[in-house]
């Protein structure tokens, strides 16, 4: 008898312990599909042709940042690799990267005279896919990321990058960095790697600048062979 | 005539002995609990999942942080108290479906973090609770997991 009250007396006041109806603690699953980059907002800057959002207006922003979530590990790579510097923005393309001769900067370089100098040096050629990174200004301690869509039967990637000082690029599948093999020529430095067979459809290109304030530009050509 | 009067005080004397007035008072349990959670128009009981909480709208802070606003929150309260109520919220977590990336907590905030019901009625129903996430511009997307705690409390 006397177990029996124990447990009617237990069964009593579980519920009060664990249920208080003077709390409510309510789940709830959401999804974060798109992220607008930041600096979106019109600037005095901006307007005269000021260089930090360069790469912001550059590439069209869109449905790309989906691919984060292809990404997965993304995130998880930042945290190691870039702790301690401040987050810069991160953009991508909604359309698939542009064949040479389409791209719009060609057209006018009056506010992207680095991009004007990597154009220059670059063999174009109509086989081959480029991604452009226009002038752009990156602060000290501060990291970049650029994403975009690995096109299609075109596994190679070159860099061409031109900047001030010295700043650390590198390519992220997921979260592993593709090897790359650097040399400088000119007064360009060149990146070339090779994406692996991979089911992931979206890669980042991620700029570590910890010297000082530097203006870059870049471009990365994509190619079968 | 002396007798008469003696009896009629008497009486008078036991009436205010025995038929005293007896004052009765009792107090009602106070009820003061929660008993509707509202997002956006649709009701949910306390403790219970909130599958339409979305994100409203997003707002550049800066180059480096974006602010992204979920779903109002209401709560409906169960309650016969006179005095003052408050009503504190929490947005307590948000983790990535695949433990890829997880909120910290200074990245999440609740506005107001409390109500204060000065003139509490029984089913009223408190103004907006809205949920606010800071996000970078890199910040991993995906299915995130989150949670909000409301607790009442009397003043």
């Amino acid at each position: 008898m006397k177990k029996i009250l124990c447990l009617i007396l237990i069964f009593m006041l579980c519920p009060i312990g664990f249920c208080t109806p003077q709390t409510s603690q309510n789940a709830f699953e959401i999804l974060i599909d798109e992220v607008p980059p930041g600096g979106e907002e019109i600037s005095a800057q901006k307007q005269s042709g000021g260089l930090s959002d360069g790469a912001v207006t550059a590439i069209t922003l869109g449905s790309v940042f989906g691919g984060l979530g292809i990404l997965g590990g993304l995130g998880w790579y930042f945290a190691k690799h870039m702790s301690g510097l401040a987050c810069g923005f991160a953009c991508g393309m909604d359309k698939p990267i542009k064949p040479i001769f389409l791209a719009d900067f060609c057209k006018d370089f009056s506010n992207n005279k680095y991009l004007e100098k990597v154009f220059g040096f670059l063999d174009k050629s109509s086989d081959k896919k480029y991604l452009f990174i226009p002038d752009t200004e990156i602060n000290n301690r501060t990291y970049h990321t650029i994403i975009f869509e690995i096109p299609k039967d075109m596994p190679n990637f070159k860099i061409v990058q031109i900047s001030d000082s010295m700043l650390d690029t590198s390519v992220v599948v997921s979260d592993k960095e593709i090897p790359t093999k650097s040399y400088f020529q000119e007064k360009f430095l060149i990146k070339k790697g090779k994406f692996s067979f991979t089911s992931e459809k979206c890669a980042a290109l991620a700029i570590k600048n910890l010297v000082r304030k530097t203006t870059y530009s870049m471009i990365i050509e994509f190619s079968k062979n | 005539m002396r007798g008469i009067l003696i009896i009629f005080i008497l009486i008078f004397a036991v009436q205010k002995v025995f038929c005293a007035d007896q004052i009765l008072s009792a107090t009602l349990p106070q009820v003061m609990e929660i008993e509707k959670i509202i997002v956006e128009t649709t009701e949910y009981n306390r403790d219970e999942p909130l599958p339409n909480m979305t994100v409203k709208k997003s707002t550049n802070v800066n180059a480096n942080n974006i602010l992204l606003r979920l779903s109002p929150v209401k709560v409906q309260l169960h309650t016969n108290s006179s005095t003052p109520i408050i009503v504190n919220a929490i947005f307590k977590e948000l983790k990535h479906i695949d433990g890829t990336y997880n909120f910290n907590a200074s990245n999440l905030s609740i506005q107001p973090g409390s109500y204060t019901i000065s003139n509490p009625f029984d089913h009223i129903i408190t103004d907006n609770f809205t949920p606010y996430v800071y996000v970078k511009p890199n910040t991993v997307l995906g299915t995130y997991l989150g949670s909000i705690l409301f607790t009442l409390g009397g003043i």
